[in-house]
Order: C-alpha cells, then structure tokens, then sequence
C-alpha cells in the first residue's frame, strides 16, 4: 500500500506471517496471518492490546525466536545494500549464524520494554557499550571509548564519562533506557524495534524518550517500528499505523485515518477506552469480553464475541481486506454493507472535540 | 567494599578464637587426664600435671591455651608417639591433604562447569539429560563409596593404579583418591551451572547482547558465565565442608599420610590433644576458606560491594 | 502431588526408598536369621539366593567351588552371605538399614524442632535478640560439623545416643536459616500485620500465621538433611566411632566389608549399594518435593 508521496521506499515487507508457540496446553496460535510493510525513514506504530501478537511478530523480524516458537508460514523480505547493490531476501530463512554476522547490530536494533533486565547487572555500561561498537566498526578500545562517550551525549546523559564507569543498577529506569538506545544505534542500524519502550517508565520520562528516539530517528533516517498498547504514546510519534487484534491485523492508516476516520470496532473500542478527561461520563469505558484464547483456531472474526457491531457472517469467515484510501485499509464486514456504520455517537464527539482543540 | 571486607575478617577472627576456647572446655570433658596411661602412683601423676600446668584455675589454663593455639604451639602427642610435637606431625601431613584436595577440587569445579555449560547449551538434549543424572548420582551419594569403586576396580582388579598412596609416586597414586574426591564438587558444579546457565540464557540481557551481533562465545561466557556463577559460588561453601569431612575418609581409605587419616587414628588411640588440635586446624581451615569464598564473591558481583555486604 | 508425580525421578526414588524400608521392616522374618548369630562354622559365605542360584549367580560360588559344600552347609541360604564371625548379612543388612533410617529420622526430626523454632524466634523478634543469634549460628557454622560429631563423640563415648545428639548440635543450622529467611519475609505480610493489629498473641501469630506458611520448604528441608545424617553416621562408623558391635548400621556394614574388600568383596558390595541407592532415593524424593511445594526455587 502506498503512504503518500514523500514516502521513501519499503524496507521491510511482512507477507503473511504464521507463528503459533508448542505449549503444555496446546498449540498457541499467536501471529495468524500477518502483513505489514515498513518504509525507509519512518515510524510504524504496532498497535494492540497484551496478546495481539505484536511483540510476537516484531521480535521475529529480528530473529528472536523462544524454542518453542516455529515460524509455520510467511516471509519477511528485507531490502538492503549488498556489495554495492540492492537486494531483497527473506531473512526469515537466514540461518541464526547469518542473522548474527550480517543483521544483528549492523542492519537491526531492538529496544526492549525493561530496562531493568535488558542490561548486563555485572558489566559496566563502557563494556555493554563498547563491544559491538568494536566489533562492527573495527574500533579500538580508546576509540570506542569515545564513540561511546558522544552516544551517551547524544542520548542525552548529562555525564557520559561518569555513566561509562558504572553498572546498571546505579543507574534510574530513564538513564538505563538511554543507554539501551544509545546501545542500539551505536552500530549505525537500518532497522530499529522499539517493543514497549517506554511501558514500564515514569510518565515524565516516557515524553523524553520518546523525544530521543524520534530525533534519533531523523537523524539517522532509521525506520522504526514502534510496539505499543498505548493510543497516546502512538499519536505523537507514528507516521503509520497497524492496530493488531488476536493476531491479525484489523486496521491500518495513517495518524490522521486512524484517529480520525477509524473504521475497525475494534478500534473505535481501544480510542474510547483512552480515558478523556473531557467526557461528562462517569463510568469508563471498556471493551466487554476478553481476548480469545489462541489455543484454537477463531471460526470468522476474532473480535466478534466482543464486537457489537459484529454482522452474523463475522462468526463464520474471516472478513476481507477494503481499501478506504490510498493509506487507509480496514478488514471488516461492515464495509461490504450498503449503510455505512457510523461509529459511536461518543466517539465521534471525541473527535470533533480533538479537532477543535487541535485548530 | 572495604566495610565488606573488614566485616568479613572481624567475623571469622572472632570464630577461630571462640573455637579455640570451645574446644579447650570439650578437652577437659574428655574422660581421665592425659596421663591415665602410665602407671603413675598419684603423687606422681600430680607432679606431671603441675609441670604441665594442668593444675592451675581453668581460666588461666584456658588463656594459655589460646595463646599456644594462635601461636602454633599444639602440645604434644599423648599416645601416637609420645612426647612428639604436633606441629611436627601437621609439618609433614598437612601438605599432602592439602595438595589432593585441592586438586580434587579444582578438577571437580572446571570440569562441572565446563559440563554444566554444556547441560545448558544443548538444553533437553541427551547430553542435558545424562549430564543430569549423572550430577545427582554424583552428589547424593558420598564421595567415599566412589573411593571405594574405584579402588576395587581400578587398582585391584584393573590394576592400573596402585592401591595405596605411595610418596614416590605422588602424583600416579594421588589419581584415584583426587578422582573420589572430585566428584562430589563435579556434580555440584555441573548442577548449579547448568541451572543458572539455563536462566541466565533466558535473560533479557543475554538476548540484547546476542543482537548486538558480538560472537556468541563472547556472549556466553562474557556475558552469561559471569551471571550463572555468582550463586556457584554460594554453593561452594558447603562443598568445601564436604570435601573435608570425605577427604577423612578417603585418606584412611587410600592411607594416605594426610591430617584426615592423622584424625581418625588419634580419635581411636585417643590421643585426644592432637584431635583437638587437628579439630581446630580444620576449623580455621574452614573458616578461612569460607572468608575467601565471601571475599570473592564480593569482588565478582558489584553490587554486593556498594552494598556494604549485606546480602547474606 | 501432581507435579510430583509427573517428576519421574522422584516416583522411582520413592519407590525405590519405600522398598527399601520394607525390607528393612519385614527382612529378618524372612530370612529366619537373627543379627547377632554367631556361628563360626559359616563365616564369609558368599551370597546364595534360592531361584537365582539356577541362573548361575548368587549360588554360593567363589570362583567357581561352591563354599556352602566346602563348609558342609548345602542346605543352608545366606541370602547376602555371611560376615566374618558368620552373622547373615541380609538380616545384619536389614537392621542397619533400620539403624540408619533411625538416626537419619531422629535427627531430622530434632533438626527441624530446634532449627524451627530458633529460626522463627530469630526472624521474628528481630533487633538484637536476631542479631545475637545470628552470631551464634554464624560460630557454629564455623566449625565444620564432623569436627563438632567427632569431638562430641569421643567425649561421650560411641552409642546411638551419642551420635544422635551430637548430629543435633550442628544440623539444625540450615534449617534454622531457612526458617529464618521466610519468617523475616512473612512478618511483613499483611495478614500478619493485620493479625498483629487485632493484638493476637505473638505464640499464636508464629504457629498460625507464619508455620504454616513455612510448611513446604521445611518439609523440603527435612528431607534433604536426612541424607547428611546418614552420612554423618556411616562417616563415624567408618572411622570407628559409630554403632557399636554387635548392632549394625549401614555405616558400620560397609567398614568391616571394607576391611575385608579385597578377599570378600561382597560383603563391602551389598551395603555399598545399598547405602547409594538410600541415598539416591532420599535425595531424589527431596528434590521432587520441592519441584512440587516450593516453585520458587525450582532446579533439576
């Protein structure tokens, strides 16, 4: 699907991914038929709520994988420059051993949602730092030193030569997740995975980070895919949006299409569980129901149960792709009808609301 | 890290000297005096005492004692060989059992590890699940029989090492009893890596370090060996005590001229001062062991030395 | 129970121990000899098993002469042979097994009374009643416990009494720590606090509210320090300071096979094997029971 003009080309393009997970209680489903591309230069927002099979996929395209996981059908084509020339490959059939030499550090970065546990508690922050710096770049140590002292700077640590000397656990959540960044971009990526970053961080610091990994972004030209279960985190910095459900993808668009113009019930339902702060409503809103239990197979739509919008084929086939612009795109029932279903009378004033204020 | 150390040290000083004076008041619980041997009429007996200083208040004697003990003054021995200092007896034995120890000791940790990593590595694989069962034989049952297997089947049947600890051929016959001892150790080790190693792999961290693209041995052991040690070395100190207490026993067993097989005959001579004597040897031994393994374990996770060492 | 149960090692040492105790118990009927029979006419007998000797092992053979004959003793089973002063050994193996699991059941049983108790009262009143404590067993702790058994042993002169309570004077230092560790964890939770505030007495907060809490790693922990026990023991008997004659423990077996070993290996064969798989099966079930009770601390 096409982004819009300025759009640079794709860099990644997941095509139909199948992933389930061999567990004590049966087979797990968790990625069931998923495709999304990622274009040069941009953020793409993941959107979906624990389980949806966001983190899933994402953590597949950087190749880490649970023993019990197994990839059972789809490819993630990725195009990059080789010796000179631009190739397309499906890194899904890299062997680990190519994935470690030619992508980890170099091609693909990935941040993690705890900064607590994604760093080494015994080594210090010069060597977790340092090391893939040396061994990509060819560096030596005094002059990854320095490299790293500028990323530490770069990501905004007040005292890059005092953070390289200490552990982690000397450090708080914010500082730990800036350096978990500067760790990811210090080899120069083409690829970036942020799952959650800023999940399990302070709300003052999780504008910041935010902040860093944006500019970070446009300064390296890296593309980004973002996961999150947070419309808010979403909104300020995506310049695409899927928005995931039980493993399948329902809706996807830019900011403005999804905010905006959202088609999915289900996204209508994850807009107004955002607490508003502006509603008379005494009572916040959720969506009833829980997600299903990816044991076995969904019969039609995964969210009908829980979709009161849902049309009697929704429990019988799986709804078609609909094309509502050159970026928007919804799987639903509800377009094939003759009446548009509009979306709830809440909502929409929502909106309106968010666009007054946005004038 | 200096509080750390200086707590640590403060503490097994004060042991060794409550030890000493323990082990002093249990010396005189042991039944008759130290001459009921001889045929001595009482007169003389009590002229002997005196001269030893047997008669004074047990205070004093109790203060001389620890200062002879710190000292290295052990007395002498009452039955084994009479009159013949203690220290000489621990001058020529005490190295031997030293020496095997320590070499069951290190065999058994570097080849646990190098096991259990491997466990660890080919996880639920043939290699895990031998390995396993391997390391609980090895470690429920003591290292004693093993001493006993393998002497009956190596040097007695097989007879490719020889059956008895002979000091021209120190390091042929040291195999065999270094081997039993190591077993113990080995197992542990294998176990407790393997384990952590399992968990540590899981980590966050070890799956950052593995997408920074490093090598993976780089990984495993930079990164992941360091993590799945620290609570080895927790383990360590009663394997230590383990080692002592069967090293006693396989030195009877190999006779091997050590301080175990010195223990076991003056229990059975009671020749009770170089039993205390001894006694207080393997304490401090223990002890200083154990402030070494405190120590270390200070030095390896830096968070314990900000700390302060409270972490216990 | 389930989880148990699914640990496969930890049902064959179950199994496995619980033969053992019933051969322990019902042996001696069996064999129709006593423990103590001395009959020089039949020493060191090798092993003869009625049914078994058809298959050519176990038939009362050394190398290839038949010493039953020898001894003009064909009609005559020793099922695991005879010791030096012609004592059966099955039935000398059955009541040392009987010894040993004594020992190892009595000591865990005082390892647990004193090591809970202290380690509660240490954990609970904390301050310096707790630090004061924790001296004492950091002391105790420092001299290694054969040293302890050993002295103790010889200044009370060897018995059953003797060794079971010199085990008790240092073996209840782990339990005591582990009990010491929850009790400081669940002093701070909330039905304790909660129980603290309706101002129940501090006997009745320990047993009620904390005990049962601590049940599963103790039970845990009994199981895994009875192996230490027996090894105590058949340490001290190896060394000569154990059960004295004519009782047997498995301890006691193995030293006198020992002496033995190279003309008469099965009398040091039988109650090694034994005293292995005992062991083996104890600590099995040991870390079967806290794969089941206690997930937290979940190992191989």
């Amino acid at each position: 699907m096409e982004r819009g003009k300025d759009t640079q080309p794709a860099v990644l393009q997941v095509e139909n991914l199948r992933i389930s997970f061999q567990t004590t209680a049966g087979k797990l489903r968790a990625v069931r038929g998923v495709d999304f591309t990622l274009h040069k230069g941009e953020t793409l927002a993941i959107v979906g709520e624990s389980g949806s099979g966001k983190s899933v996929s994402a953590r597949a395209i950087a190749g880490m994988m649970s023993e019990n996981e197994k990839i059972e059908e789809g490819s993630i084509l990725y195009t990059y420059e080789k010796d000179g020339s631009t190739v397309t490959e499906d890194i899904l059939k890299f062997s680990r051993k190519r994935r470690a030499k030619e992508l980890y550090g170099k091609k693909i970065a990935m941040v993690f949602q705890d900064p607590m546990t994604a760093l080494n508690p015994l080594l210090t922050i010069e060597t977790q730092l340092t090391e893939g710096i040396r061994k990509h770049l060819s560096l030596s140590k005094k002059e990854a030193y320095q490299r790293g002292l500028e990323l530490l700077a770069e990501v905004g640590i007040t005292e890059p030569a005092l953070c390289m000397k200490q552990y982690p656990y000397q450090l708080s959540g914010g500082m730990r997740q800036r350096v978990v960044i500067a760790i990811a971009i210090s080899c120069h990526p083409e690829i970036l995975i942020c799952d959650e970053p800023t999940t399990a961080l302070d709300v003052t610091v999780q504008a910041k980070i935010l902040e860093l990994i944006k500019s970070m972004q446009k300064k390296y030209n890296l593309s980004v895919i973002f996961i999150t279960h947070d419309l808010g985190v979403v909104a300020g910095i995506a310049d695409y949006i899927n928005v995931m459900y039980a493993g399948k993808v329902v809706e996807r668009g830019t900011p403005d299409d999804i905010f905006f113009h959202p088609r999915h019930p289900y996204t209508w339902g994850l807009m107004l569980a955002v607490p508003d702060m502006n509603t008379a409503d005494d009572r916040l809103y959720t969506i009833p129901g829980a997600p299903p239990s990816l044991l076995e197979e969904p019969v039609g739509e995964a969210f009908a149960p829980r979709n009161p919008y849902a049309l009697p084929v929704d429990f019988e086939k799986e709804a078609p792709l609909c094309r509502l612009s050159e970026t928007h795109e919804v799987y639903s029932w509800l377009e094939q009808e003759e009446k548009k279903t509009e979306m709830p009378e809440a909502l929409r004033k929502r909106i309106a609301k968010m666009l007054e204020n946005a004038v | 890290m200096f509080r750390y150390v200086l707590k640590r040290i403060e503490l097994a000083v004060v042991t060794v000297l409550l030890v000493i004076v323990i082990l002093f008041f249990l010396m005189h619980l042991m039944p008759g005096s130290p001459f009921n041997g001889d045929r001595l009429t009482a007169e003389q007996q009590a002229l002997l005492e005196e001269s030893y200083g047997l008669d004074k208040p047990i205070l004093v004697q109790a203060g001389i004692y620890v200062k002879n003990m710190l000292t290295g003054d052990f007395g002498v021995s009452y039955a084994i060989q009479q009159n013949y200092p203690v220290a000489k007896f621990l001058a020529v034995r005490f190295p031997v059992t030293i020496r095997i120890s320590l070499q069951a000791f290190v065999l058994g940790l570097v080849l646990g590890i190098l096991l259990g990593i491997a466990a660890a590595l080919k996880h639920n694989s043939a290699v895990d699940t031998g390995a396993s069962l391997l390391s609980m034989i090895g470690s429920a049952i003591p290292s004693y029989v093993f001493a006993l297997g393998l002497v009956y089947f190596l040097a007695y049947k097989a007879g490719w090492f020889p059956l008895t600890y002979d000091a021209k051929a120190p390091f042929l016959s040291s195999v065999l009893p270094t081997v039993a001892l190591s077993i113990m150790p080995m197992s542990m080790a294998a176990r407790h890596t393997r384990n952590e190693m399992i968990e540590v792999m899981n980590s966050e961290y070890m799956a950052l370090a593995e997408l920074k693209g490093i090598s993976r041995f780089r990984v495993i052991v930079v990164h992941g060996l360091k993590n799945a040690l620290i609570p080895l070395i927790t383990a360590m100190s009663p394997m230590i005590l383990t080692l002592i207490t069967g090293s006693t026993v396989v030195e009877q067993i190999f006779s091997i001229p050590g301080i175990g097989s010195l223990f076991i005959n003056a229990i059975n001579a009671k020749d009770f001062n170089v039993v205390i004597s001894l006694a207080f040897i393997f304490s401090v031994l223990y002890i200083g062991i154990m402030l070494v393994i405190d120590l270390l374990y200070g030095v390896i996770d830096p968070r314990i030395r900000v700390a302060g060492g409270e972490k216990r | 129970m389930t989880q148990f149960r699914r640990n496969k090692g930890a049902v064959a040492g179950a199994i496995a121990f619980l033969l053992i105790i019933l051969l322990a118990l019902f042996g001696p009927i069996v064999s129709g000899h006593a423990y103590d029979d001395v009959a020089l006419t039949v020493q060191n007998l090798p092993p003869r098993i009625p049914g078994l000797e058809k298959l050519g092992i176990f038939d009362g053979t050394v190398q290839g002469i038949d010493m039953y004959e020898l001894k003009g003793v064909s009609d005559k089973y020793f099922w695991f042979g005879t010791d030096t002063l012609g004592r059966d050994l099955f039935t000398r193996l059955c009541y040392g097994i009987r010894i040993s699991l004594l020992i190892a059941a009595v000591s865990a049983f005082l390892d647990l009374v004193i090591g809970t108790t202290y380690g509660l009262i240490s954990g609970y009143y904390g301050g310096k009643t707790d630090l004061i404590m924790q001296r004492i067993v950091e002391i105790i702790n420092g001299i290694p416990m054969m040293v302890i058994v050993s002295l103790l042993v010889v200044a009370m002169s060897p018995g059953l009494l003797s060794i079971i309570v010199a085990m008790s004077i240092s073996g209840w230092l782990g339990m005591s720590r582990l009990v010491r560790a929850n009790t400081l964890r669940l002093k701070e939770s909330e039905h304790v606090q909660a129980s603290r505030v309706l101002g129940t007495g501090t006997l009745t907060i320990l047993f009620r509210e904390i005990f049962p809490n601590l049940l599963s790693s103790v039970i845990v922990m009994t199981m895994m320090t009875m192996p230490s026990a027996i090894f105590m023991e058949s340490f001290l008997s190896f060394v000569g300071l154990g059960i004295p004659a004519p009782q047997a423990s498995l301890g006691s077996l193995i030293s006198d096979g020992y002496a033995h070993m190279l003309t008469y290996p099965y009398q040091m064969i039988v109650p090694s094997v034994f005293f292995a798989v005992l062991m083996l099966s104890m600590n099995l079930i040991g870390d079967g029971l806290r794969d089941a009770l206690d997930p937290r601390q979940k190992q191989l």
